[in-house]
């Protein structure tokens, strides 16, 4: 062995000239690739190593990673990724799993309140900049006014790369080769450091992790001045794809563009499916993804105006904050039950919260609530999760609750829900917990060997009975059916779905419509096999929520019972208006593509000060009045005929039936008009739309839904192809977009404060809804095209285009 | 990096059981890994040493109590109700570790394959978790597959290390115990 004869050059001392230095980064090969350097203080080593990772199946896959410490392919411990690190402004590195330094430690993650609430029962105080959060590994914390000190170790055959977009890059470094890179820490916030070798490969084969930024006088902030909260976590959306790994082991050069990924494993914070839930064998495992991954408090006071608002000393009313990170190959689309999410910004801008606008890809750019946040690749967003009551929950419910209630979070592109092709749910999936009110109480989970056996056995009941029930001021019946159906195309396809008393055996399944304030019960007759009907956006108590691994399976019948929450006018706190879709959450993935889902609309109760007019009503309490008879239902719906011969429990067993392949070969947008005569045919899809034109009554709405599990897009043109700037977006999620900029003071919603979101493209992912009022700028035709595009590549895969006639 | 002639010699004594035994190709050592039984991998050799086949349908499901014990590595608790598979394969293997590094083998690298189609299985549930085998040294792994109630099956191993895969052996066509 010779002796190494490194030289490392310093890269630069701050930001932006970090990447003008990049190309004077490269140095010569180290002769001791095997052996850890010494370490430096202050500085940290990171080695770009290669090994076998254990994925959820037990199956090895080989993956890269910054290391460290040097490892070979044959370690059985590769060093792929680093523990948490953290760069203190006064110039110290330090390892912790845990920030701030010294900070009181959460118990299992979950931060204890100060005190209950003086005066809402069931509520509690929340401790304000007292607890530490835990990081999972690959995080690199530093404080402003701190260098960020990084010495590169490429021990691999190829060059090797770490940059941080915008911020810092090594350059190549050649194999056997060593750089350093020193930057200052950039304005808070988060940040993803990654090898961009082959445009997204290298970072899939796991060169990937995450760099976080905060203001060491506010620790508690995501920025100075912006929102507090009362703990914080990172969450890593990661992809693997096996092939790739055998390719990249072979000394392949991967094109992504002409072999794109084919993800057969979806991870969160490097694990996925029961690990990820904290419910394997593995004890420490376990408590670890409870203190790193899964938010838990107890129910706390909240309004979205102001994050920082004391409410008593030393408290604050707060949530938990969460910085989503996609480093992997698709588009996710992060559903919470339970309570929705602020969104507060993206990829480093703050989301305004009043003048607000539509970007050029058709994403709604203002702080808003949204039960389905879409992550794009390469994506950083932070969200603030309220841990708040559930807002659908009916007082005796609520006031008999003694247990944590569990709600899960998972990604709504459900081919991610999977692992090994199968093994639902097995992928991107966490959850958060209510705390149950009064002293800790020890909630003892089952505990599973395996994916497989979690999958394969989720709790299940025959008729079970509904706790505190009440009298119903709205019911339904929904039943399962399977027939082949005809579509609009002549197309003939295998579909499961409900229907009810009346419906026949139809295509979307039928609306369920009510009012903020019923007391609705929804009676789930499965006929075959096991379901449940998940209400979503609604939020209910857990036993309610029709999920199967944090409530129960149905055999016989169940009904479910909530009650949409009130709105109050210019409040942004309440009110669950809006537009919704429930659908089975067993095997998911494929049940929903098999058909069982149908839209749910909530209408407002009427305030006086806001009127309804004859033929017309809002869609929330101070929202816009528009024409009941033109009212629309739009659903893109794309079909992959192979799932459509699969078995009830396809994949549940551990078999590989390829659930993770979603190849739609057939596009469909399905629904219609809301309030028109019941069609005959098998399935609802427009074949025309009518929009009134300004001037000739109130407007038309259309609720969008995608139940595609790939991104959609709808475009406005005219019939030339021009786009038409006539849509207004006023609803995501069933919430209303409002202007929150003033604390305590009303929050009226945005376009009836001068900014009205209007835009000639919509984009929307699985699961994500929009209200839509239609202005079309003169009597003529207009097109409506919607975009299917692919959720790795973003390939436009078919677009299906209906005329707007304007009248 | 060039090889040296010894890293040369070594891979060539290797690449007649894996050509893409990446791992062994870089390591200074002995030539050719020691065996036992079965079939050669790039690191020694794995054995399907004995299976056995029950239906687990008496059982029902987990509301019902149903678990099955005795020759298998874990209790299995299949939901019928759910729509599982209510037949188990538990298949009883050794893996023979000749070079003279440790190697990670994980019961995950042993899928059942159900003959007539490209469908494979993931394990229910093993004796062991994956860790490394010690150098020159054996184990015996027991794994649980819940299986198709009718059909043939076999079992198959994924070298991690040469990227191939191993057929082991049917595991008979519905005979239960």
């Amino acid at each position: 062995m010779n002796a190494p004869t490194r030289r490392e050059v310093l890269a630069a001392t701050g930001g932006v000239t970090a990447i003008a230095a990049a190309g004077v980064l490269v140095t010569e090969a180290s002769a001791s690739p095997q052996a850890a350097v010494t370490p430096t203080p202050g500085v940290l080593d990171l080695y770009v190593n290669e090994g076998l990772v254990r994925m959820v199946d037990d199956s090895l896959v080989y993956m890269r990673g910054f290391g460290s410490a040097p490892t070979d392919i044959g370690s059985p411990r590769p060093s792929l990724r680093i523990s948490p690190q953290v760069f203190l402004a006064d110039g110290r590195l330090v390892g912790s799993r845990s920030y701030p330094i010294g900070a009181a430690l959460p118990t299992e993650g979950r931060p204890d309140p100060l005190a209950a609430h003086p005066t809402l029962p069931g509520q509690y105080l929340i401790r304000r900049r007292y607890w530490a959060s835990f990081f999972p590994p690959r995080t690199i914390v530093a404080e402003v006014g701190s260098t960020v000190r990084l010495r590169v170790h490429n021990r691999l055959k190829r060059a090797h790369q770490l940059r941080i977009d915008g911020i810092a890059d090594t350059g190549p470094i050649a194999p056997g080769g060593t750089a350093t890179l020193a930057f200052t820490a950039p304005a808070p916030g988060t940040y993803i450091y990654h090898d961009p070798g082959g445009t997204s490969v290298e970072r899939i084969l796991g060169l990937h992790g995450v760099l976080v930024v905060v203001d060491p006088a506010q620790r508690w902030e995501l920025a100075a001045g912006r929102a507090e909260f009362e703990r914080q976590w990172v969450w890593l959306c990661q992809d693997v794809d096996p092939v790739w790994g055998a390719r990249a082991r072979a000394g392949e050069v991967i094109d992504p563009v002409a072999t794109p990924p084919v993800p057969r494993y979806f991870m969160l914070n490097d694990r996925s499916g029961f690990r990820s839930l904290g419910v394997s064998d593995d004890a420490l495992d376990s408590r670890t993804a409870l203190e790193e991954s899964l938010p838990s408090g107890s129910t706390r006071d909240f309004d979205v105006r102001a994050f920082n608002l004391g409410q008593a000393a030393s408290t604050v009313g707060t949530g938990q904050l969460i910085r989503l990170v996609n480093v992997g190959a698709v588009v996710h689309q992060m559903h919470f039950h339970g309570n929705h999410v602020w969104t507060l910004r993206r990829n480093g801008a703050d989301f305004p919260r009043l003048a607000g606008h539509v970007d050029v890809e058709g994403h709604a750019v203002l702080q808003q609530w949204e039960d389905v946040v879409e992550l794009d690749q390469m994506d950083r967003k932070e969200i603030m999760l309220p841990i708040r009551r559930p807002p659908e929950v009916p007082e005796r419910t609520w006031a008999a609750r003694d247990e944590d209630w569990e709600y899960p979070m998972h990604c709504h592109a459900e081919p991610s829900q999977t692992a090994a092709g199968g093994l639902y749910p097995g992928g991107l999936v966490a959850h958060w917990t209510l705390a149950a009110p009064g002293p800790r109480v020890a909630h003892v989970h089952d505990t599973f060997p395996s994916q497989a056996a979690f999958a394969s056995n989720q709790p299940h009941e025959g008729s079970p009975e509904t706790l505190f029930p009440e009298t119903p001021t709205k019911s339904f019946l929904r039943k399962f059916f399977n027939r082949r159906l005809v579509f609009p195309d002549g197309a003939e396809h295998e579909i499961w779905s409900f229907e009810d008393e009346a419906s026949g055996r139809r295509f979307p399944a039928p609306l369920i419509r009510v009012t903020e304030g019923d007391m609705v019960h929804v009676r789930l007759e499965p006929s075959k096999r096991v379901h449940t009907i998940h209400h979503h956006g609604m939020e209910p108590d857990p036993r309610n929520d029709g999920v199967g691994h944090t409530s129960f399976e149905v055999t016989g019948s169940y009904t479910y019972q909530w009650r949409p929450d009130l709105g109050v006018p210019a409040d942004p706190n309440n009110g669950a208006s809006g537009l919704y879709f429930y659908h089975c959450h067993v095997n998911t993935v494929l049940h929903v593509q098999m058909g069982m889902f149908g839209p749910l609309i909530v209408d407002p109760i009427v305030h006086p000060a806001f009127p309804l007019a004859p033929g017309a009503r809002r869609s929330f309490i101070d929202g816009p009045l528009y024409d009941i008879a033109t009212e629309t239902l739009l659903v893109p719906y794309a079909l992959d005929p192979r799932w459509h011969t699969f078995e009830h429990a396809a994949g549940l067993s551990g078999e590989d039936v390829g659930l993770n392949r979603f190849d739609p070969k057939f596009f469909y947008v399905v629904g219609g008009l809301l309030n028109g005569p019941k069609g005959t045919a098998d399935v609802s899809a427009p074949k025309q739309l009518r929009a009134n034109l300004p001037g000739t009554g109130h407007p038309t709405l259309f609720r969008m839904l995608n139940a595609n599990y790939f991104p959609s897009r709808a475009r406005f043109t005219d019939t030339a192809g021009k786009p038409v700037e006539m849509a207004e977006l006023i609803a995501h999620d069933g919430r209303a977009f409002r202007d929150t900029s003033r604390p305590g003071q009303p929050s009226k919603p945005v376009r009836d404060v001068g900014h009205p979101l209007r835009t000639d493209a919509i984009a929307f992912g699985a699961a994500e809804r929009y209200d839509v009022l239609v202005h079309p700028p003169y009597r003529g035709t207009f097109l409506l095209h919607v975009d299917f595009t692919h959720w790795v590549t973003g390939r436009v895969l078919a677009t299906r285009t209906i005329p707007v006639v304007a009248s | 990096m060039e090889l040296s002639r010894r890293r040369v010699l070594w891979g060539l004594g290797a690449t007649g059981v894996a050509a893409g035994a990446g791992l062994l190709l870089t390591r200074d050592e002995p030539p050719t890994p020691s065996r036992a039984g079965g079939e050669w991998t790039s690191f020694g050799t794995v054995a399907l040493l004995d299976w056995s086949r029950r239906s687990l349908a008496a059982s029902h499901d987990h509301a019902a109590g149903g678990h099955v014990h005795g020759g298998a590595a874990t209790v299995l608790v299949p939901s019928a109700v759910h729509g599982a598979w209510t037949d188990a394969v538990s298949v009883h293997l050794q893996v023979h570790n000749g070079t003279h590094e440790p190697v990670e083998l994980s019961p995950g690298q042993f899928r059942v394959r159900v003959a007539g189609g490209d469908v494979t299985v993931s394990l229910y549930g093993a004796d062991r978790a994956a860790g490394p085998i010690a150098a020159g040294s054996t184990a015996t792994f027991r794994i649980d597959y819940l299986v198709p109630p009718a059909g043939g099956l076999s079992l198959e191993f994924a070298d991690a290390i040469s990227m191939r895969t191993h057929q082991l052996g049917r595991l008979g066509e519905g005979s239960t115990t």
